[in-house]
């Protein structure tokens, strides 16, 4: 059994693998069939919640990830500063080859969702390679 | 008190094979699962090599324990068994209500005898995946 600990390297090594065979697109259309067809649970809660179902989906995401990371939840804002991205993390405590635009999935993954619920996103990647980066979601009009 | 873990990456690893078996062929998911047994677990098979059957119950010790599965161990001179009561990645995909894809199991399969293969060992997995039991032995040739 591919353990919850080792799932990152399996993903890695799926990005990298689509990448080889079939091209950069295939991994976004990886992405987009996780999006549309397993995070159902955060289209849910934002659909449900709005900025508070997004607080609710990722809190419970990074603390079972055992993330760095500081959340401002607003009104009309959502923000997520990752000081250290656990994922980031572990394929570089085990050496392991990262898939070069592997960041990108947190980017096609979410934007998504969110913006189907009237919130623009924004992503800013910081340190790829250290895992710093941040995310910032506002509700439009 | 078990350390949490994010189990849902059970569900998204089960997707990815789903979505790998359908779009590109069960061919593609071996492919990969071959892959992903080569740059994920060399490093056990170091240990193997080096240690014996005592790193894998050591391993499976550690894994299984952490994602709170029903098993036990046995362990002989030349060969060692783990006997799945109940697969933690079953029991969490079925319990959050995502779809199983349909030879999960495939994983432990083919993992386990590219592992088998890198060690000079003999492997056989056992799976009942509508009962999420298995029996996974590896001894030596």
């Amino acid at each position: 059994m591919i353990s919850c600990t080792e799932f990152i390297l399996a993903y890695n090594e799926l990005f990298k693998f689509l990448d080889r065979k079939y091209g950069r697109n295939a991994v976004v259309d990886f992405w987009l069939y996780i999006s549309d067809n397993f995070l159902t649970n955060l289209d849910r809660l934002v659909s449900e919640k709005g900025i508070k179902g997004m607080a609710e989906y990722w809190t419970h995401t990074l603390t079972e990830e055992k993330a760095d990371y500081t959340m401002t939840v607003g009104k009309n804002s959502f923000e997520i500063r990752m000081k250290q991205c656990p994922s980031v993390g572990l394929m570089n405590k085990k050496g392991v080859v990262k898939y070069p635009f592997y960041c990108d999935h947190c980017d096609v993954l979410y934007r998504r969702i969110i913006e189907k619920h009237g919130f623009r996103y924004e992503i800013n990647y910081e340190d790829r390679e250290k895992g710093v980066c941040s995310l910032k979601v506002t509700r439009n009009g | 008190m078990p350390t949490k873990i994010h189990k849902d990456f059970h569900g998204a690893l089960s997707a990815g094979f789903q979505y790998l078996a359908e779009k590109y062929g069960q061919g593609d998911l071996e492919e990969y699962l071959e892959l992903c047994a080569q740059n994920i677990y060399g490093r056990l098979a170091e240990e193997i090599k080096k240690d014996g059957l005592q790193a894998l119950e050591k391993y499976w010790q550690e894994i299984f324990s952490l994602e709170e599965a029903k098993f036990r161990i046995k362990r002989e001179q030349s060969e060692i068994k783990l006997i799945v009561a109940e697969c933690p990645a079953l029991v969490h995909i079925k319990q959050a209500g995502y779809p199983v894809y349909k030879d999960f199991c495939a994983q432990c399969r083919i993992i386990n005898s590219v592992i088998a293969r890198m060690t000079g060992l003999e492997s056989t997995v056992k799976s009942d995946q509508t009962r999420a039991r298995c029996t996974q032995t590896f001894k030596t040739k």
